[in-house]
């Protein structure tokens, strides 16, 4: 049976992940490209323009699709049975990504690779073990970023957690309406 | 705030998972209508308690409480607070049972209704060619259809079975039933002392046509009143033959599900007959009165 193209909404967990570190790459913007001895190690212009667009095209990728989920109605009802909190994975963010990286030094080409290394390695542990922390176009919104997973009393539920987004402080037992970002984002919808 | 969500159920290795298919808005409008068709039969049916060994026919449906062992199954569904979203499981429609759509309303309960998937997945194995673009063309993406309305459907904490086979397939009552009728044997024993339940145990292991009357013959409160005279005689009529041990009827091998149906006044000879009365056995009956005695 032929397969289907794979649908937008699949590349949008990976996309959230990228764009949580959207601040990073601001920082990286701010700090220049990366020089050895006074000469940059990698075409200036390059480099510029593949920062910008890491930290903004996800943002703007994900964007176009809640539109496009939200004109196609694409809804779901995303129960809460535990309480969840973001504030926890605040920290852990700020200790993993901007600390280690803001400080990190690209004396020499071999700490450039190491730095490159290490965003590839923190974008897989992040789409790996759900750690979505902060989104710069939601959090400007006022959106809150959960990580939500089911009860698990039923036969019938998924283990796997799903990650919402929401205006509320904390989420406690509740049905929230969503619109479906992709399979595992979704973001709370707001009274018409 | 209203939302309308459709799902499937796959079951694969002997095991049942549920998971989301988004649906277009179109999608949603013919669910909401696959709701409002299945409440206006259930409105207009006669809704008796779920029986088993009942045949329900097209306007007759059943009830059963949410909680009941039978529809665990369905309540894990409507009490499941993570069911994935996965399209991909659609590719593969060889191992989906059932689909199911949801409506959840704020302040509200939820509404589940469920749907053997035998008509959705119909077109699967059909070519079909559509009209695009001035030419015929093999469209060879997965296709399904929806009927147009529920064959199980929740409301509040009931549940209401308008196709009982619906029920005992996607629940895979099966084994449970015969299972369970070992102890139903039991709880009915003391209600006929004179019947000796032995030679009903292997047959109800076996045989879940038989174990299905014993699930209803559990739910009936008048077995009490059986008299043993007018059982005998019942018997001796339709041919259910006894032997007696220990001044108690066993029945013989071959005559087990005969004295199930008959104590589930389900079989009957032709009482307008005196001579060599035809015998008839009744898939559906319902009670219209009581006899005058």
């Amino acid at each position: 049976m032929a397969r289907n193209a794979p649908s937008a909404s699949r590349f949008i967990r990976p996309l959230y992940a990228l764009g949580s570190l959207a601040p990073l790459f601001i920082v990286l913007l701010i700090k220049g490209e990366p020089r050895v001895e006074g000469k940059p190690i990698v075409p200036v212009l390059g480099y510029y323009i593949a920062v910008i667009a890491l930290a903004v095209l996800p943002i703007a990728a994900i964007a176009f699709r809640w539109r496009q989920a939200n004109a196609n109605h694409d809804h779901s009802v995303i129960r809460i049975a535990r309480p969840a909190d973001s504030k926890d994975h605040l920290l852990v963010y700020l200790l993993t990504v901007l600390t280690p990286l803001y400080s990190a030094s690209f004396g020499s080409v071999r700490d450039w690779y190491a730095s490159v290394f290490i965003l590839v390695v923190i974008v897989f542990l992040f789409c790996h073990f759900d750690l979505y922390h902060m989104n710069l176009l939601f959090a400007l919104r006022g959106y809150r970023t959960f990580v939500v997973q089911g009860h698990g009393d039923s036969p019938l539920d998924c283990r796997k957690p799903v990650i919402v987004l929401s205006k509320r402080t904390y989420l406690t037992e509740m049905d929230l309406h969503c619109v479906r970002l992709s399979n595992t984002v979704f973001i709370e919808r707001e009274e018409p | 705030m209203k939302t309308i969500t459709f799902g499937v159920l796959v079951k694969h290795q002997g095991e049942l998972k549920a998971f989301l298919v988004p649906i277009d808005q179109a999608g949603q409008s013919h669910i909401e209508q696959m709701f409002a068709t299945t409440h206006g039969k259930v409105a207009v049916a006669q809704v008796e308690d779920f029986q088993l060994a009942e045949t329900y026919s097209e306007n007759r449906c059943a009830k059963l409480g949410l909680a009941d062992p039978l529809a665990e199954t369905i309540k894990g569904l409507y009490d499941a607070t993570s069911v994935e979203v996965n399209p991909d499981v659609l590719e593969d429609m060889e191992h989906v049972v059932a689909y199911f759509g949801v409506i959840e309303e704020t302040n509200s309960p939820r509404n589940l209704g469920i749907r053997q998937a035998r008509t959705f997945k119909s077109l699967r194995t059909k070519p079909v060619w559509t009209f695009a673009e001035g030419q015929l063309t093999e469209d060879k993406r997965p296709k399904v259809t929806l009927s147009d309305s529920w064959e199980l459907l929740t409301e509040g904490e009931e549940l209401f079975i308008v196709s009982a086979t619906a029920l005992e397939r996607i629940c895979d009552l099966a084994p449970a039933i015969r299972k369970s009728a070992l102890d139903g044997l039991e709880e009915i024993s003391p209600s006929i002392p004179f019947l000796n339940m032995e030679p009903l145990k292997s047959r109800v292991e076996s045989y879940t046509r038989s174990a299905r009357i014993v699930a209803d013959l559990r739910k009936r409160g008048d077995l009490a009143v059986v008299s043993e005279g007018a059982l005998k005689s019942e018997s001796d009529k339709q041919g259910i033959e006894y032997e007696i041990i220990d001044s108690q009827y066993m029945v013989k091998v071959g005559s087990e599900e005969g004295l199930l149906m008959l104590l589930d006044r389900r079989r009957y000879a032709d009482p307008l007959v005196a001579v060599n009365p035809d015998i008839y056995e009744a898939d559906s009956r319902h009670k219209v009165g009581k006899a005058k005695s």
